[in-house]
């Protein structure tokens, strides 16, 4: 009895293990569209309507919601009480992203962002949105590539692995 | 008075600071404040207080990071949002304060594109005065009707000071309507349109307008019985003048000139004091430092109408 309840834990841990992992090559394709998407909100925000960098991560946010919203929830929430501290160093206060299965290059593609928002004329600014935003399509192509190769096997993975280890165990 | 401007300038212009300046002045003891009419930051130069006459120097090297915390506070961040007005070369701010702004500057095809770098910092705080037009007020008067004015004086005399109070008392207490072209936010001191200095309650303004444009416009739009525009003195002022008086409209205005001899040498003023457009001068010297009215005569033929002591 006891056996059988062990092996079932081990076999569920595992699993749950490969599951986390196949979770976060799910979710990077999905959350790098949004982040397009919060740019394209926020390429209009500046180019139509000239809202502040704060509002207009506000406004992103609000209209992205989920994680990606917050992070730009939060980066906006730094900034207003950034004292004129660089939106570089209220960027590097939002890190880790939280709750995000965003890769160490996605996040150095946002941190090349942070350093040039809100400083350029709008023009500028409009096409440095537009640049990081071709950049993260390649990112996603990518991400889409190795969640197609990876989120399957992780889980079989996970259950199978788990199901061998009680397999030798017993 | 004195304790409400320092607390003014705690609340309005000390967050607008990066931390080491605003530090530097909150150490500072409360009479730098109260003075305090011009704060300068000047990279690898002291912080600097001007006001008063006299000018204080802190205790700080203001650095580039300095300037760059103060204009990432002054934009929210967003040089975008800001382009246009630091090619005019300063922000109006909440409060009616203005930062005006030096450094390298862009030119494309021959205008100023635009202030890419920041060199020196100049924070203007805005200090109403108010009740210094009440003893020129009466004299502007004739049978009842508001005269023509113009207001003469050296810079720093407080020119700007006295035309903003006497929109006030016309607005509130003759109750009259008046239609204000603010081209450079001095006399209302608007952020976001709003005016941040009391300007009276009958009293409509056309922020960052120019003068010339912004006096028909206000004609033609707000129905106003009297219109004012700071420092005029150029020749579009000169037709805008005109059309307004044919409207019927009363003007008040501020000019550049010690008195009104010097102001018959400029061509534009000559045109303008000489064809008859105004009935009053009020002339603003400075006695013993302090800005005062001088004298009130009546145009054309000079007529001393009231003299300030001497």
């Amino acid at each position: 009895m006891l056996r059988l309840l062990a092996s079932a834990l081990i076999v569920a841990s595992s699993s749950g293990l490969g599951f986390a992992v196949a979770g976060g090559y799910r979710h990077r394709p999905r959350q790098l569209r949004q982040l397009q998407f919060a740019l394209t909100v926020l390429g209009s925000e500046i180019r139509f309507r000239q809202t502040p960098l704060p509002q207009g991560l506000q406004v992103v946010a609000s209209t992205v919601g989920g994680p990606v919203g917050q992070l730009f929830d939060d980066l906006a929430t730094v900034l207003i009480g950034a004292q004129g501290r660089s939106v570089s160093w209220a960027w590097q206060q939002v890190k880790p992203c939280r709750g995000l299965a965003l890769t160490s290059q996605d996040q150095a593609l946002l941190a090349r962002l942070a350093q040039v928002l809100g400083a350029g004329t709008i023009d500028e600014q409009v096409r440095q949105l537009e640049l990081h935003m071709e950049h993260l399509q390649q990112l996603e192509q990518e991400a889409e590539r190795a969640r197609k190769a990876n989120e399957k096997i992780w889980r079989y993975l996970g259950v199978f692995s788990g199901i061998a280890l009680v397999l030798i165990l017993l | 008075m004195m304790l409400s401007q320092e607390n003014n300038i705690k609340a309005q212009v000390l967050p607008l600071l990066g931390c080491r300046p605003r530090q530097a002045l909150e150490a500072a003891e409360g009479q730098v404040l109260a003075h305090a009419e011009e704060i300068r930051l000047r990279p690898n130069h002291a912080l600097l207080v001007q006001g008063g006459g006299r000018e204080l120097w802190l205790p700080l090297k203001v650095n580039e990071a300095d300037l760059l915390e103060t204009m990432n506070i002054l934009s929210q961040y967003s040089y975008y949002a800001f382009a246009e007005q630091l090619a005019r070369g300063y922000i109006t701010v909440a409060g009616g304060h203005r930062v005006g702004v030096a450094g390298r500057v862009t030119v494309t095809k021959g205008k100023v594109g635009g202030l890419v770098e920041t060199g020196s910092i100049n924070i203007r705080i805005a200090r109403q005065l108010k009740g210094v037009g009440k003893v020129a007020l009466p004299w502007l008067f004739d049978k009842g009707q508001l005269q023509n004015t113009i207001i003469l004086a050296a810079p720093g005399c407080g020119k700007t000071t006295l035309l903003r109070d006497l929109i006030r008392l016309i607005s509130d207490e003759v109750g009259l309507t008046v239609g204000v072209a603010d081209e450079r936010s001095e006399v209302a001191g608007c952020y976001r349109g709003i005016p941040q200095l009391d300007i009276g309650r009958r009293t409509d303004v056309l922020d960052g307008c120019p003068r010339d444009q912004g006096l028909e416009m206000l004609v033609r739009s707000m129905g106003p019985q009297v219109v004012a525009a700071d420092e005029i003195g150029c020749r579009a002022d000169l037709r805008a003048v005109e059309n307004v008086l044919a409207a019927g409209v009363a003007v008040l205005s501020t000019a550049h000139a010690r008195d009104i001899e010097e102001a018959g040498q400029r061509p534009v003023l000559r045109n303008l004091l000489g064809e008859g457009f105004f009935q009053r001068a009020v002339i603003l010297r400075r006695r013993q430092g302090i800005p005062a009215l001088a004298e009130v005569a009546e145009l054309p033929g000079r007529k001393l109408l009231y003299r300030g002591d001497r």
